[in-house]
């Protein structure tokens, strides 16, 4: 059987006695794309923040590549950019224009190899920042800079891409470039794990769904089954969201 | 016209002046700067007890008037020592404490309130070592720090006044010296005061410019 990217067994993560998540047990497959969705606050990007080392879990395991993940953030650091984390609010550097935001890293990683470059001028093309690309980050709006960051991590070419919110900032055409690009991630071979709040972008892209309800999972799944048989906390969820109705598919108000 | 007659027959004196205050200036300037962002870089890299100190130290120098810590340096200082330093020396060691200290301070702020995201985008692209210092940490540094330091000289600049009250010759008290003789107060103090605006305004100028061109974004994620 296909050995999971990242395993997850029994991860808890309290903060300020608060529990934050509590036994998340998943495992992410190369070719796979996973919604995590959930009200606000209820421990969803910290969870991507455990998976990427960003914060540790106060118990449990995470195995990356089939190993157990480091236990230091230096460590952690040799797993980047095979491992990567797009933020809710990308922070590119400011003192870089928006090409050299891309450009830089890229040329640290690769070195000598530049097969990357056809590729950038492509998705800057079709993320329509080709002619902005001089500018300043301060000098381009929060959608744009969204954009630049999610070319960046996607010429990266990680192995598991995580995703915080990515598409907050943008509009409806370019949230389909996004959905675009990672499914053509995924048929590389990589894995995303994006949370996100739109939810037909869950439910139509994601190959399973993972729901969290007050730092427990109570639904995981392929979209399908999610949508068979809810919890009576995703149920709630959904129908709170007023986007779906369970009984016949989802229809979009 | 009188302004004219004044330059023409004060010129050497008030040359001499200006070399003075240029000279005390630069190596105030020259000196603060290379030790102030070489105290700065060491403090923050030192443990807390080394910051609070350091802290403690710049707090004090700040807080207590330039004129004392000139006046302590003349006076006291040599006294308890019994020793006899030229008065330009004293100035020029004085404003070269102040300015180092405020350059450390800024450069240590700078280091230490480094925002952390930048440095996690930077890891999760895999850059590391020596690539990111140069690539990324430095430049931020660098482009946060120098509208800072760009102020602390325009400071330096006007402490070299001061340097008067010690009996330095520098351009202020040639101004003074002149103003005894032809009791010119208003075209002599106009004077001045054009020539510190045309000398200081400038490097404000630029320092304001590069505060605004240059914000980055503090907020943590």
């Amino acid at each position: 059987m296909n050995k999971p990217l990242i395993s997850l067994s029994s991860i808890c993560k309290q903060h300020s006695k608060r529990n934050i998540l509590q036994n998340i047990n998943f495992d992410i497959f190369s070719n796979e794309l996973v919604a995590v969705i959930g009200s606000s606050g209820c421990g969803k990007t910290s969870l991507l923040k455990c998976i990427s080392g960003i914060e540790a879990p106060s118990s449990g395991t995470i195995e990356v590549f089939g190993q157990k993940a480091p236990k230091s953030k230096e460590d952690w650091q040799h797993l980047y950019p095979e491992i990567t984390y797009m933020f809710q609010s990308i922070h590119l550097w400011p003192h870089l224009t928006l090409r050299q935001n891309i450009e830089i890293p890229l040329q640290n990683y690769f070195k000598d190899n530049i097969s990357w470059k056809s590729n950038l001028e492509a998705l800057l093309t079709e993320f329509e920042v080709e002619r902005i690309t001089h500018l300043y980050p301060r000098e381009a709006s929060g959608g744009e800079c969204q954009r630049i960051g999610i070319i960046r991590a996607f010429l990266l070419n990680p192995k598991v891409i995580l995703m915080d919110e990515v598409t907050s900032a943008l509009g409806v055409n370019h949230i389909s470039t996004v959905l675009k690009q990672a499914l053509n991630f995924k048929k590389k071979g990589g894995a995303a794990i994006f949370v996100t709040h739109h939810l037909e972008f869950a439910f139509t892209l994601a190959d399973k769904v993972v729901f969290i309800s007050q730092g427990k999972i109570t639904d995981y799944g392929s979209p399908q089954e999610l949508l068979k048989s809810p919890s009576q906390k995703l149920r709630e969820f959904l129908d709170e969201s007023l986007i779906f109705n369970i009984n016949n598919s989802y229809k979009i108000n | 016209m009188e302004i004219f007659y004044l330059l023409e027959q004060y010129y050497p004196a008030l040359l001499k002046g200006l070399t003075v205050t240029l000279k005390l200036s630069f190596i105030a300037s020259a000196t603060g700067i290379v030790l102030g962002v070489l105290l700065g870089v060491i403090v923050s890299n030192s443990n807390k007890f080394i910051q609070i100190l350091a802290k403690a130290i710049y707090i004090s120098i700040i807080a207590c008037p330039v004129l004392i810590i000139l006046y302590w340096f003349h006076f006291p200082f040599q006294k308890i020592l019994n020793i006899v330093i030229d008065p330009f020396i004293t100035a020029a060691l004085t404003m070269t404490i102040i300015n180092t200290i405020g350059v450390a301070n800024t450069v240590q702020n700078a280091i230490l309130k480094f925002p952390n995201h930048y440095t996690l985008t930077a890891h999760l692209c895999g850059m590391r070592g020596r690539y990111f210092v140069q690539k990324i940490q430095l430049p931020i540094i660098f482009n946060k720090v120098y509208p800072s330091i760009l102020l602390l000289q325009v400071n330096v600049v006007h402490m070299s006044l001061f340097a008067s009250m010690i009996s330095v010759p520098e351009l202020f008290r040639v101004a003074q010296r002149i103003n005894a003789v032809e009791h010119q107060s208003v075209l002599i103090y106009t004077l001045m005061a054009i020539f510190f605006i045309l000398v200081l305004a400038p490097l404000m100028l630029i320092a304001n410019k590069a505060h605004k061109h240059f914000r980055y974004d503090e907020n943590e994620l």
